[in-house]
């Protein structure tokens, strides 16, 4: 799933290690889900956009077109 | 904890474990080879003893599954997978081929190392390479 975690990351400063300690996840797993290999669980993308303040949609995107 | 707490308490309980399950095998065969009459019963429990360490590592493995997160349990899991498909396919296929090749046979022993060697490997191939800021 692709997703524009790193650019949100980017704007805001943060390295890696810095957001996956504010989600309490391991640098990792950030690093993981930025470049695609794994896809958050849903508690996980609520709490990463609850944290950029915007809609999970925003963040990911599954490649499907909304009507 | 965090993540990264419990990875490195996951890899300090794993590393002693495997220690002292080395060193305990070492000292088994060492004091049954230089011991004679030792009771079987005895030499049972002797034999047994690195067993103990076996389940420290798988404990600290359970433990590391419910402590760390998401992506790092998945990791495990799909290590763990891996190394029950590669010993069970290796001892299946080495057992087939000791009964029916007269392959030499192999002390069972060897699965739980064989499994663990997997096991990392497993996880190896999930790794993520860090990347900058």
């Amino acid at each position: 799933m692709d997703n524009n975690l790193k650019a949100l990351r980017a704007e805001r400063g943060w390295s890696q290690a810095a957001l996956g300690d504010q989600l309490n996840v391991s640098r990792q797993t950030i690093n993981a889900i930025e470049t695609g290999k794994y896809d958050p669980s849903l508690p996980l993308a609520f709490k990463l956009a609850r944290l950029f303040e915007c809609a999970i949609e925003e963040i990911f995107d599954d490649g499907e077109k909304n009507d | 904890m965090s993540p990264s707490d419990a990875q490195r308490r996951y890899k300090k309980t794993t590393a002693m474990a495997m220690l002292f399950y080395v060193i305990v095998i070492f000292s088994v065969a060492f004091y049954l080879k230089r011991t004679d009459d030792v009771a079987p019963v005895l030499k049972y429990i002797l034999a047994a003893l690195p067993t103990i360490f076996v389940w420290w590592f798988l404990w600290g493995a359970i433990r590391f599954y419910k402590e760390t997160d998401e992506y790092e349990r998945s990791r495990l899991q799909t290590g763990m997978l891996f190394g029950v498909i590669f010993t069970m396919l290796l001892s299946s296929g080495w057992g087939f081929m000791e009964m029916f090749a007269d392959a030499p046979q192999l002390p069972v022993f060897w699965i739980f190392p064989a499994f663990i060697l997997a096991s990392g490997v497993g996880r190896l191939l999930t790794k993520t390479q860090p990347e900058g800021c």
